[in-house]
C-alpha cells in the first residue's frame, strides 16, 4: 500500500523525535509580560512515553502545546517530526499535525453531532483516502480501543471512558507518530481511568506511539517511561519514586 | 399617610431595581442585543414607511375636506362629456360660493410627458375656489387679460427657473391643440401642487377652430360651496340638476375624489397587510429566539437569583422586561429610520409626497410603538415562563 | 473539508433555534417573492400583449388609444395600405376600434376605478394573442352586448354573465367570458364597435387602427409611410413598445418591491447572524479540537458559511413554496398610462423565484459571515478551554 508501518517510523535511527532547545514562551497581557516558560531543554526519542507533571499555572500545558503544534514559543526551537514548528506558518502547522499528531483531551472534545464511527473519521477526511479506506481505518482505531460495537452510537450516549477511548480511536486513526495527551484522566472515575491508562500503555507499547501527556494523578505518571516535573516555567527533574 | 408614601418608595426602588437588572442583562451579550435591535429596527423602518404612504393618503383627504370644496365630473368618467354650461349652472345653485371648470390637459413640454400638472380653468373663478391660494393682485390682472397667459405654482416655476413672461409650449396629447402660454404671474399655495393653470377659452377657441373633439367639455367642475356642513346637500341637488339631461354628473368631495385615485391603486392596502403580518410575525420569532438563547445561557443564574428568594413573578418581569426593551428600542430605530426615509421622500420629490413625516404623524405611529412592544412580549413569553418555572435544583444543574 | 453532515446534523441539533430562524427568514423570503410576483405577472400581462408585428396607429400626438381618435376614411384608407397581412381569406389584418373609459364600482367595498371598453369587430379578435370564448358565447352585433375575462367579472360590478353594464345609459347584456393569453386585453369589456359608438352617441368615431404587418421589412416601410403622411396626421407605435410605455406602473411597483426587499433581508440578515453567533459561541470547544485535529481555518470558515447558507436556504425554500398557491391568483392595480384598471395574475416564474432563492443565500453569507469569522479568529488554546 506504500504507507510506512509504524515499526519503520519508530525503528530508532539515534534521532530524538522530539528536540527542544533554549524554548521561552512568554504571555501579554495588557503591558504586563509573563514568563510561562524559562530556558525548557528537552529531548523525547521515538517510542518514549513521558508525563508531565506540576501544580495549576507551572507551564505544563503550555509545554505541551508547543510540542504538539498548537502554539508557537517566543524564543528557542521546537523540532518535532523532522519539522521546526517555530518557524512553521499557521497553516503547515495546521497540515502537520493532521500527518503527525494525536490528540487526547480531558473533555474528550468529541463533536456531539457525529457518531463515534463519524468521530474518528473526521481526521481521515483531511488525507487522501477513499472511502473504503477510511472505513477500514476506523474500524481497525475502534477495534484497539474495544468499542466496535458501539460506532453508531452518538457521544451523549457514551459513557465518558467509553467517550475517551473514541477520542483515542480518533488520536490514532490517521496512525499518527506522536499522541499528545492532556489531563486524560482527569475527568474519569478510578475504573475508566485505569482503562484508559492501560489503553494507552498498549498504544506505547505494542504500537510504538510516542507519547506526550499532561497529568495531575501520580498514578498515570507511573505508567510513563519518564516523568518531568516543571515548576515555575522551570523543568525540575525527578525520577520514579 | 407615612406608610404609604413608605410604600410607594418601596415600590418605585423595586421597580428601579428591576430596570437595572434588565438593563445590565441587555448590555451584557451586546452583540446579540445589538442584532436583535437592528433586525426589529429595520423591519419596523419597512412598516413605518408602508404605513406611513397610508397615512399621506389619508392626510390628502384630510387636507381636501377643510377646503369646502366639490369635484364635478361626468358620470362616464374621465372621457365623460362635462358641457361648459354646466359650469354656470352650478354657479347659480344655492350654497355654492364660486366653480370653475377644470379640464386636466396633460401636454407635453418639450419632451417630457407628465412634467406637471395643466389644467385649464376660469382665472375670474379659480382663485375664489381655491381661496387659500394666493397670488398677486396686478398679476392676476395681468392673467385675465392675456388669453394665452398662464400662472404657475411658486415652487414649479422657481424649479425651472421660470420668470414672468417665460413661453411655455405645450403639446396636447388628448387634445389635439397646442398651448402657446405666457407666464403672467406665480400663486403661492400651502402644499406643492405643482400645475400650470391657463385660460380654458384659449383651449377651447383653439379647439373649434380646429373643429376637433373635446370642445365645449370643462373636463371636470370645481366648486366651493358657502359653509362646510352644506357639502353633501349641495352635491345632491347637483347631480339631482342634472340627472335627466345629456350629460348626467357625479358630484363628490375634493377628498372622495382624491380617494377616488388611492382606491386605482387595487389591492395595494390588502397587500401592506399581509406584508405587515408576515414581518410581526417573523421578528417575535427572531425576538424569541434571541430571548431563549440568552436564557439558556443564564439558566444557573436565574436558578441563583431563585435561590435566593426572588420570586417567580420576579422572574418573568425580568425577562420579559428585556424583551421588550430590545423589540421597543428596535422600534423606536426603525419608526426613526422610516420616519426620515419618508421625510428624505418628501424633499426629494415633493409631488408625490406633499406631506412632511411631521404632517403626518398620528395614532398609527403610536401603533407602530405599541406593536413592537408586543413583538417583545410575544417573543419572550416562552422563554420568560420557562425561567420562571425552574427549579432551583434543575437549574443549578444544568451546566451548558 | 469538514462533511456538511456536521452542520445538518448541528442544525437538527437545535432544531427549536433552526426553526424559529427558518421560519422568520421564510416569511421574508416569501414577502419579498410575493412582491415580486406582482411585478411579474404585470409585465407579462403587458409582455405577452405586444405583438412584434402588430402597430396600433393613432392620431398625431397622442400616446393612448383612449385618448387618440380616426376618422372612418382614413381608417379605410390604412386598410388598403401595402405590407399588412391577410388572414386565411386574403382580409387583411387589420382592425378599426373605439375605446372609451368608463368610472365603474369594484366588487366588495373596493372603491371606483376605471374600466376600458373596446368597440370592435371580427378582425380584432383574430389579432389578440389566442382569444377565445371560455363560457357563453361571443356578443352579437346590433343588441348591445358585452364579454369580457373572468377575472374582470369577479372584480367589477355589473360584469359577471347575465349582468347588465350601463354605458351613457344603455344597458348592455354580459353574454360570455373570453381569455387571451393573460394579455391586458383581458382587463377589458369588448363589444360591438358600432354598438359601443352607438351607445356614445359618436356613431362615426373610430379611436384607432390595429393592424398586423407582413414582416419585418413591411413594418418599417409602413411605420414611415403612417408618421411621415402630412395628410393623415397619424402616429404609429409599434405594440411592444406601445406595451412598454405602459410598464410604468410595474416600475414603479417594482422599486416599491425592491425596497421592501432590503430593509426585510437587512432584518433578516441581522436575526441570521443572531443564529449564528449563538451556533459559533456554543461550540467554543469543537472548533478547537477541530482545529487541533488539522483542519485549516479556511475550511472552518466555510463550515459555518456552509451552515448558516443552509439555515437561510430552508427558509427561503419555504418561503418560495409558500408563494405557490397564489400563483395565478389575479389581482388588479391602475395603469398610471390610462388611469384604468390592468387585471393580471400573481406569477411566481423561475427567474422570481431563483431571486427569491439567492436571497435567501445573500442572507445566510452576510449573516454567516462575522459569526464565521469569530469562530475561525478564536485562538486554538483559548477555544479549547471554553466552558
Amino acid at each position: 500500500m506504500g504507507r510506512k508501518t509504524l515499526a519503520d517510523i519508530n525503528s530508532g535511527n539515534g534521532e530524538p523525535l522530539i528536540s527542544i532547545r533554549d524554548v521561552c514562551k512568554e504571555f501579554r497581557r495588557d503591558a504586563i509580560t509573563i514568563p510561562v516558560l524559562q530556558g525548557i531543554n528537552l529531548e523525547v526519542a521515538p517510542g518514549g512515553y513521558l508525563a508531565l507533571m506540576g501544580p495549576s499555572g507551572s507551564g505544563k500545558s503550555t509545554l505541551l502545546n508547543l510540542v504538539a503544534g498548537l502554539d508557537r514559543p517566543t524564543s528557542g526551537t521546537v523540532t518535532v517530526c523532522g519539522q521546526s514548528l517555530e518557524r512553521s506558518s499557521e497553516s503547515q502547522l495546521a497540515k502537520w499535525r493532521s500527518q503527525h499528531v494525536g490528540f487526547i483531551f480531558q473533555l474528550y472534545n468529541l463533536i456531539p453531532v457525529l457518531t463515534a464511527f463519524e468521530n474518528v473519521e473526521l481526521p481521515l477526511t483531511l488525507t487522501s483516502l477513499s472511502r473504503r479506506e477510511r472505513r477500514e481505518h476506523v474500524e481497525a482505531a475502534l477495534q484497539v480501543v474495544g468499542l466496535n460495537d458501539r460506532s453508531h452510537h452518538y457521544p451523549r450516549q457514551l459513557s465518558g471512558g467509553q467517550e475517551q477511548r473514541v477520542s483515542i480511536a480518533r488520536a490514532i486513526a490517521t496512525d499518527p507518530t506522536l499522541i499528545v495527551a492532556d489531563e486524560p484522566t482527569g475527568d474519569l472515575d478510578a475504573k475508566s481511568a485505569a482503562e484508559i491508562l492501560d489503553l494507552m500503555e498498549r498504544l506505547n507499547r505494542d504500537f510504538h506511539k510516542t507519547i506526550i501527556m499532561v497529568t495531575h494523578d501520580p498514578d498515570a505518571a507511573a505508567r510513563a517511561h519518564q516523568t518531568l516535573h516543571l515548576q515555575k516555567g522551570v523543568l525540575v527533574e525527578k525520577t520514579h519514586e | 399617610m407615612t406608610s404609604l408614601a413608605n410604600e410607594k418608595t418601596k415600590a418605585t426602588k423595586l421597580i428601579m431595581h428591576i430596570l437595572f437588572y434588565i438593563w445590565r442583562n441587555l448590555t451584557r451579550n451586546k452583540l446579540r442585543s445589538m442584532l436583535t435591535i437592528l433586525s426589529v429596527g429595520f423591519s419596523l423602518a419597512l412598516m413605518t414607511v408602508l404605513h406611513g404612504y397610508q397615512a399621506m393618503q389619508a392626510s390628502w383627504g384630510k387636507e381636501a375636506e377643510k377646503y369646502q370644496r366639490l369635484v364635478v365630473m361626468s358620470t362616464q368618467g374621465f372621457s365623460g362629456q362635462v358641457p361648459i354650461a354646466h359650469v354656470d349652472r352650478v354657479r347659480g345653485m344655492d350654497g355654492v360660493e364660486a366653480a370653475t371648470p377644470y379640464a386636466w390637459f396633460g401636454g407635453k413640454y418639450k419632451d417630457e410627458e407628465m412634467a406637471f400638472a395643466q389644467f385649464g380653468c376660469d382665472p375670474a373663478a379659480v382663485f375664489n375656489v381655491w381661496d387659500e391660494f394666493k397670488i398677486d393682485s396686478q398679476q392676476l390682472e395681468e392673467w385675465k387679460r392675456t388669453r394665452n397667459g398662464c400662472v404657475v405654482d411658486r415652487r414649479l416655476a422657481e424649479k425651472r427657473g421660470w420668470k414672468v413672461g417665460e413661453r411655455i409650449p405645450l403639446q396636447g396629447t388628448f387634445y389635439s391643440f397646442n398651448l402657446d402660454l405666457v407666464m403672467c404671474g406665480t400663486f403661492d399655495s400651502p402644499k406643492t401642487n405643482d400645475s400650470v393653470w391657463f385660460n380654458w377659452l384659449y383651449l377651447d377657441e383653439g379647439l373649434q377652430a380646429m373643429k376637433a373633439r373635446g370642445a365645449g367639455n370643462a373636463g371636470t367642475i370645481f366648486a366651493r360651496t358657502q359653509k362646510a356642513d352644506e357639502l353633501a346637500k349641495v352635491a345632491k341637488a347637483i347631480d339631482d340638476r342634472f340627472a335627466s339631461s345629456e350629460n348626467p354628473t357625479r358630484t363628490q368631495t375634493e377628498a372622495a375624489f382624491a380617494q377616488m385615485f388611492v382606491d386605482m391603486l387595487g389591492n395595494v392596502r390588502v397587500f401592506i397587510l399581509i406584508i405587515g403580518v408576515a414581518v410581526v410575525f417573523s421578528l417575535s420569532l427572531v425576538t424569541a429566539s434571541a430571548m431563549a438563547m440568552s436564557t439558556r445561557e443564564r439558566t444557573t443564574e436565574v436558578a441563583v437569583l431563585k435561590a435566593i428568594g426572588f420570586s417567580r413573578r420576579r422572574v418573568l418581569v425580568t425577562i420579559l422586561g428585556e424583551a421588550c426593551a430590545i423589540t421597543l428600542i428596535g422600534g423606536l430605530m426603525g419608526i426613526t429610520i422610516g420616519g426620515s426615509f419618508l421625510e428624505l421622500l418628501h424633499v426629494v420629490s415633493s409631488q408625490f409626497f406633499p406631506f412632511s413625516f411631521r404632517e403626518m404623524l398620528g395614532t398609527w405611529i403610536v401603533n407602530l410603538i405599541f406593536v413592537s412592544a408586543a413583538i417583545g412580549l410575544v417573543g419572550g413569553i416562552v422563554p420568560a415562563t420557562r425561567a420562571a418555572q425552574l427549579t432551583v435544583i434543575d437549574g443549578l444543574r444544568r451546566v451548558v | 473539508m469538514i462533511p456538511a453532515k456536521y452542520n445538518v446534523r448541528n442544525l437538527r441539533v437545535r432544531w427549536v433555534t433552526t426553526l424559529m430562524t427558518v421560519v422568520s427568514t421564510g416569511l421574508v423570503v416569501w414577502a419579498t417573492v410575493l412582491t415580486f410576483g406582482l411585478v411579474e405577472g404585470l409585465e407579462h400581462a403587458l409582455r405577452i400583449s405586444g405583438e412584434p408585428l402588430d402597430l396600433i396607429v393613432l392620431r398625431k400626438g397622442t400616446t393612448e388609444e383612449t385618448s387618440s381618435s380616426i376618422e372612418q376614411n382614413v381608417a379605410k384608407e390604412i386598410s388598403n395600405l401595402e405590407g399588412i397581412a391577410t388572414d386565411a381569406t386574403g382580409q387583411p389584418l387589420c382592425s378599426s376600434e373605439f375605446v372609451t373609459i368608463l368610472t365603474k364600482p369594484r366588487r366588495g367595498d373596493g372603491g371606483t376605478t376605471n374600466l376600458i371598453v373596446r368597440g370592435l369587430q371580427e378582425m380584432g379578435r383574430a389579432m389578440r394573442p389566442s382569444f377565445k370564448i371560455v363560457r357563453g358565447r361571443d356578443v352579437k352585433p346590433g343588441v348591445n352586448e358585452v364579454i369580457t375575462s373572468e377575472r374582470m367579472a369577479e372584480r367589477f360590478q355589473n360584469l359577471a354573465l347575465g349582468e347588465k353594464l350601463e354605458i351613457n345609459k344603455v344597458l348592455f347584456e354580459v353574454v360570455g367570458y373570453f381569455e387571451a393569453a393573460g394579455s391586458s386585453a383581458e382587463s377589458e369589456v369588448w363589444t360591438d364597435l358600432r354598438d359601443l359608438t352607438g351607445a356614445r352617441r359618436t356613431p362615426e368615431a373610430l379611436s384607432c387602427v390595429n393592424l398586423r404587418c407582413r414582416d419585418e421589412a413591411a413594418k418599417s416601410t409602413l411605420l414611415k409611410r403612417l408618421r411621415e403622411d402630412e395628410q393623415f396626421k397619424l402616429d404609429a407605435i409599434d405594440e411592444p413598445a406601445y406595451f412598454e410605455r405602459q410598464m410604468n406602473a410595474a416600475v414603479a411597483i417594482k422599486y416599491a418591491g425592491i425596497a421592501i426587499a432590503l430593509f426585510l433581508t437587512m432584518g433578516a440578515m441581522f436575526a441570521a447572524a443572531n443564529t449564528m453567533y449563538a451556533a459559533v459561541a456554543s461550540r467554543g470547544r469543537e472548533i478547537g479540537a477541530l482545529r487541533a485535529i488539522g483542519f485549516s481555518r479556511r475550511s472552518i470558515l466555510f463550515s459555518f458559511l456552509l451552515e448558516s447558507v443552509m439555515l437561510c436556504l430552508l427558509g427561503g425554500a419555504l418561503g418560495c413554496l409558500g408563494t405557490l398557491p397564489l400563483n395565478g391568483f389575479s389581482t388588479g392595480t391602475a395603469n398610471w398610462a390610462t388611469f384604468s384598471e390592468i387585471t393580471f395574475a400573481f406569477r411566481f416564474g423561475p427567474t422570481v423565484l431563483m431571486q427569491g432563492v439567492l436571497m435567501a443565500v445573500a442572507m445566510g453569507l452576510v449573516g454567516g459571515l462575522f459569526p464565521a469569522l469569530r469562530a475561525v479568529r478564536m485562538p486554538i488554546i483559548q477555544a479549547l478551554r471554553e466552558t
